[in-house]
C-alpha cells in the first residue's frame, strides 16, 4: 500500500474499542473479529480517531520515542497497512 | 401489515391485566409478574425494576407477522427485531416473548406443550436476558456457588461441566448462587455477584451423584437429558456476595483422561478475551451494546482474577478438582492479605 506524506488515515466507524491492561483491544462490528495493540500501536490508534496525515503522525511520534526516523516511518506504516487490510483505518489522499 | 410499534409503544388491548400480580426477586432485579414463578418475593434493594405480562396466540401473531425473523438453520430459536427496537423471541415447543425497547417489560406466552418448569428456564434466562441488556446490563453465561461467603464463577460452553462441577461444590455443603446467567454490578474496587433462581440443571446421572436423586426434576426440553432440578433453601445463597474468582473451564477434548488437573492465571488479555466468549445474549449487536460490553468486560477482567481450569472427564475427580479450586482460593487470600 502506498503512503505519501498527505494521505490522511481516520479509524473506520465499523468498530468499538477499549483500553486494556495498558494496550487495547478492537472489536470489528462488521466480521465481529477481535484485534490487539500494544502500548505503542494504541498510541497510534488514538491518534488516528481524526484525521492525521503521515508526517502529522511520525512528527507526533519522534517527539514521544526515543527512536530512529527512519524506523518510526517504516513501523507506523506497517501498522497503518495492518489497519488498513482489516478495514479497521480509511485511508485517502 | 400493521405498525408493530403499536405493541409496544401503547398498552395492546390484547396484554392481560391481571390484578393478582407479585413481585420477585432474581439478578437483583424486582420481577413484577402476573404468572406464578418459583422466585423469593422480592425483598431487597432492586437494581432494576421489570414487569412481565402474558398476551394470547393472536397477539404474538400479529407480532410475526410484522417482522423478518431470523432463525439458523437446524435451530428451534427465532429471533427478531421490531422497528422500535423492541425484541421478538421464540423457542419451539416452550414459548415465545417481545421484550420492550427499554428492556423495562417482557411479554410472554407459554405454549400448551411445554412444561411450566421448561417455560420457566428460557423465560429466566434467554428471554429475561434481552431484558437485562436493554436495561444496561452485561450478563455472562456462568455457573456459580459460594465458597466462604464469595462467589466463585465457573465459565464455559454448554457440556463442559459447569453444573456438574457446582454440583459437586453442593454435594460437600457449598450452596449455589446461580446456574446460567450471572448479573455483576463492581462497587468501590469489588464485584457483586447476585443470585439466581434457587435451580440447577444437570444431567441425570450427576444428579442421582451429587443432589440426592433426580426425582424432583423436570426435562428441560426434548432435545437434551438435562433435568432441572430445585433447589432447598439451605442449598442456594439468596443475597448478593462479592466475586472471588473466574475460572474458564477447558473444552472435553481439550483434556486427556490422563491428563494431571491444572489451574493456571490467565493473563488480563487472556482473560478479557474468556470473559468476552461468556457473555450473554448475542443477538443484541448494537454499537452502543458492544461497546458497554467491551468496557464492562475490561473492567472485570481488572478486578477479578481469571484463571483456566483444565481437567479430565472423570466422575471420581470431581473432589479433587473441589479441592484445587479451594486451595487456589485460601493462596489467594493469603496472598491478599501478606
Amino acid at each position: 500500500m502506498h503512503l505519501s506524506e498527505e494521505t490522511r488515515i481516520v479509524s473506520s466507524q465499523q468498530h468499538v474499542w477499549c483500553n486494556l491492561d495498558g494496550g487495547a483491544a478492537i472489536l470489528d462490528l462488521k466480521s465481529g473479529i477481535y484485534y490487539g495493540l500494544d502500548l505503542v500501536g494504541v498510541r497510534i490508534w488514538n491518534l488516528v480517531q481524526w484525521p492525521r496525515t503521515l508526517s502529522e503522525l511520525r512528527d507526533i511520534l519522534i517527539i514521544e520515542y526515543d527512536v530512529d526516523a527512519v524506523r518510526l516511518e517504516s513501523d507506523i506504516r506497517d501498522l497503518l497497512s495492518e489497519l488498513a487490510d482489516n478495514q479497521l483505518v480509511e485511508i485517502s489522499g | 401489515m400493521k405498525d408493530s410499534s403499536a405493541y409496544v409503544s401503547t398498552e395492546p388491548a390484547a396484554v392481560t391485566t391481571n390484578t393478582c400480580r407479585n413481585v420477585y426477586g432474581v439478578y437483583g432485579i424486582a420481577l413484577d409478574s402476573e404468572i406464578p414463578l418459583p422466585l423469593p418475593r422480592h425483598e431487597r434493594g432492586e437494581l432494576a425494576r421489570i414487569e412481565l405480562r402474558t398476551a394470547p396466540a393472536p397477539f404474538f401473531c400479529d407480532v410475526r407477522g410484522s417482522i423478518s425473523l431470523d432463525q439458523r438453520v437446524g435451530s428451534w430459536y427465532e429471533f427478531g427485531r421490531l422497528p422500535d427496537r423492541s425484541s421478538y423471541a421464540r423457542w419451539t415447543g416452550v414459548g415465545e416473548f417481545l421484550v420492550s425497547s427499554d428492556g423495562r417489560r417482557i411479554i410472554c406466552r407459554q405454549f400448551d406443550m411445554a412444561t411450566r418448569e421448561s417455560f420457566n428456564v428460557y423465560l429466566l434466562g434467554q428471554a429475561l436476558s434481552f431484558a437485562l441488556v436493554k436495561s444496561g446490563f452485561e450478563p455472562l453465561h456462568a455457573t456459580v456457588v459460594v465458597v466462604s461467603g464469595e462467589a466463585v464463577a465457573f465459565l464455559g460452553e454448554s457440556g463442559y461441566g459447569k453444573s456438574s462441577l457446582a454440583a459437586s461444590f453442593l454435594d460437600s455443603g457449598h450452596q449455589l448462587l446461580t446456574d446460567d446467567l450471572l448479573i455483576l454490578r463492581a462497587s468501590a474496587g469489588r464485584v457483586l455477584g447476585y443470585p439466581g433462581p434457587p435451580r440447577l440443571k444437570l444431567f441425570r446421572k450427576t444428579a442421582y451423584r451429587f443432589v440426592g436423586g433426580a426425582a424432583s426434576g423436570v426435562p428441560m426440553n426434548p432435545e437434551t437429558e438435562k433435568l432441572i432440578l430445585p433447589l432447598e433453601g439451605h442449598r442456594i445463597c439468596s443475597v448478593p456476595v462479592p466475586v472471588k474468582a473466574f475460572y474458564s473451564l477447558a473444552g472435553p477434548r481439550e483434556v486427556f483422561r490422563k491428563w494431571d488437573i491444572r489451574s493456571e492465571p490467565l493473563s488480563p488479555r487472556q482473560a478479557f478475551l474468556e470473559l468476552v466468549k461468556n457473555t450473554f445474549n448475542r443477538r443484541i449487536l448494537d454499537a452502543d451494546r458492544l461497546q458497554r460490553m467491551l468496557d464492562q468486560t475490561a473492567s472485570l477482567a481488572s478486578l477479578v482474577p481469571v484463571r483456566k481450569l483444565s481437567f479430565p472427564r472423570v466422575w471420581n475427580q470431581l473432589p479433587s478438582i473441589r479441592e484445587t479450586i479451594i486451595s487456589d482460593l485460601n493462596r489467594q487470600a493469603l496472598q491478599a492479605a501478606t
